[in-house]
């Protein structure tokens, strides 16, 4: 028991858990300016397609070649945390923007394999645009990892970025942004 | 039967309960990224006044169930593994209390298709118990010769959940630093176990529930403060075994079969539903204990394997985990 108790109080870190802050810490947000946080503006990139050719986020915006009212990327590694949620979006909220004939592009980041990879996996999430985060371009922007979950209003702007929870503050994003 | 003449027939209760935290794990082990690396608790044997345990294990992740309890193999190139080395203690408090502590460290090494790699380590969450043995003697028995020679040994327990492992909410860069869930938990528990010798069976059931938390931060980024909490968890084991006398030193060998289920129910995040995080697994496995002749040391060697195949969980990784444990017993 000796041994555990050293081996416990050796390990820096843990405080954080033994004794949970709410305390709100997040930063100062300058909006407008390029940056990951809501209300900042959200830099352009452009990644592999798994469906071929180039995902650039400005083509999906105002004035691109493939405008939407609003972009969703999620974070993947296609693991059960990242299906489930996936799974919710496709289920709970895609149906509400494509009934409402509102064009909210769902892209899914795979930030962990290659193209070729990614195609197989992206097969079983119908709805999903498939990328391929190389150079990890997008996960450092948006300090993304499993379950992240960036929504970009047509104008560039970002109005969510925090990991996936219910889909809850997802659909009150996009709901912002679309009205309804 | 005197108590010393005990404590040498009752090879196979000895190793069931002091091997049980080894090698008949309760709780679901898997997933670094779901939450992982927790111990489960110690248990002391009838006659033992102190135990002390180390066990090392690997796991490696072979697919997961997705919420329509379909199961997928990992992505083509990836390797993801955690090992364990995972300390233990009990010692006994009054001739039906013993209380225990352990606490795993655990090292997280994953690969992926694009040449990614992460090597993170650090402590697990870990687990302080008490329990009560509800029978005054050793239960084991070589002869039936009354019903009251088949009852069974019952054991009451509950244990702490301390959340001493990195966890999404304290200072990590991604998902593969994850060594622990974040949450203290309480979970009631009672281990049921009956010898007749050389056959031995036991049932271990336990319930818990976390107790909800402020967060703050995911991931290392601070993020808009609100209240979470995870579902109860449901777990059951039953492990058969039967015992050899090994012609040398009267050693002692123990080969086990084993079945363990574990249901966790959705998550809270504000008080609401979260019904992306909720789970169930079922898994086999095997185990070949050896005891020598005093029951002073007990070795486990064991194989538990989460079925790839439909039905047999729901958004849980499946797993391969091979462990190797020893116990020393202490009865004076």
């Amino acid at each position: 028991m000796l041994a555990c108790g050293l081996l416990l109080a050796g390990c820096g870190g843990m405080m954080d858990d033994l004794n949970p802050s709410g305390a709100d810490k997040r930063p100062a947000v300058t909006s407008g300016i390029v940056g990951e946080q809501p209300g900042q503006r959200a830099a352009d990139f452009s990644i592999p397609a798994t469906e071929g050719g180039t995902f650039t986020l400005s083509d999906h915006l105002t004035g691109g070649a493939s405008p939407a009212d609003a972009v969703v990327l999620y974070f993947t590694m296609w693991c059960p945390t990242c299906d489930s949620d996936m799974d919710i979006i496709r289920s709970s909220l895609m149906p509400i923007y494509i009934n409402a004939g509102k064009t909210v592009r769902f892209v899914a980041v795979d930030y962990l394999n290659t193209v070729d990879v990614a195609r197989q996996e992206i097969i079983r999430f119908s709805g999903f645009t498939g990328v391929v985060d190389v150079g990890d371009v997008a996960e450092d922007f948006f300090k993304g990892g499993m379950g992240k979950t960036v929504v970009i209003d047509k104008n560039g702007i970002i109005r969510l970025n925090e990991d996936f929870r219910n889909g809850a503050n997802l659909k009150s994003a996009l709901a912002a942004i679309l009205g309804g | 039967m005197k108590p010393q003449a005990l404590k040498y027939l009752c090879v196979a209760a000895a190793i069931t309960v002091a091997a049980a935290f080894i090698a008949l794990p309760c709780d679901a082990q898997a997933a670094s990224c779901c939450g992982g690396g927790s111990a489960s608790t110690l248990v002391l044997p009838k006659l033992g006044q102190s135990e002390y345990s180390v066990s090392v294990a690997r796991e490696n992740y072979t697919g997961y169930w997705d919420n329509a309890k379909t199961w997928h193999k990992n992505p083509d190139g990836s390797d993801m593994n955690q090992y364990r080395l995972t300390l233990g203690a009990a010692m006994r408090l009054a001739p039906r209390w013993q209380a225990s502590v352990s606490a795993p460290y655990v090292w997280n090494r994953n690969r992926y298709s694009s040449g990614f790699e992460s090597n993170t380590d650090g402590i697990g969450d870990a687990v302080v118990g008490i329990k009560y043995e509800n029978f005054e003697h050793a239960m084991c028995i070589t002869n039936i010769e009354s019903w009251r020679d088949l009852l069974p040994a019952v054991y009451f327990g509950a244990s702490l959940t301390l959340p001493t492992g990195v966890s999404p909410y304290d200072d990590v860069n991604d998902s593969f630093g994850i060594t622990g869930r974040g949450f203290y938990r309480v979970d009631g528990n009672i281990l049921i176990e009956k010898t007749i010798y050389p056959w031995n069976l036991s049932v271990d059931l336990s319930y818990g529930t976390s107790l909800e938390r402020d967060v703050n931060r995911e991931y290392g980024n601070y993020v808009e403060p609100h209240r979470k909490n995870l579902g109860d968890r449901f777990g059951a084991a039953v492990r058969f075994g039967w015992g050899y006398d090994l012609p040398w030193g009267g050693t002692t060998l123990t080969p086990s079969l084993n079945y363990s289920y574990v249901r966790e129910g959705n998550g809270e995040f504000n008080g609401q539903d979260d019904e992306s995080s909720g789970f169930s697994s079922e898994s086999v496995g095997a185990s070949l204990s050896l005891a020598n002749f005093t029951n002073e040391w007990i070795g486990t060697l064991s194989f538990s394997r989460a079925v790839k195949k439909n039905d047999w969980g729901r958004n849980f990784p499946t797993t391969d985990t091979w462990m190797l444990g020893v116990s020393h017993v202490l009865y004076e």
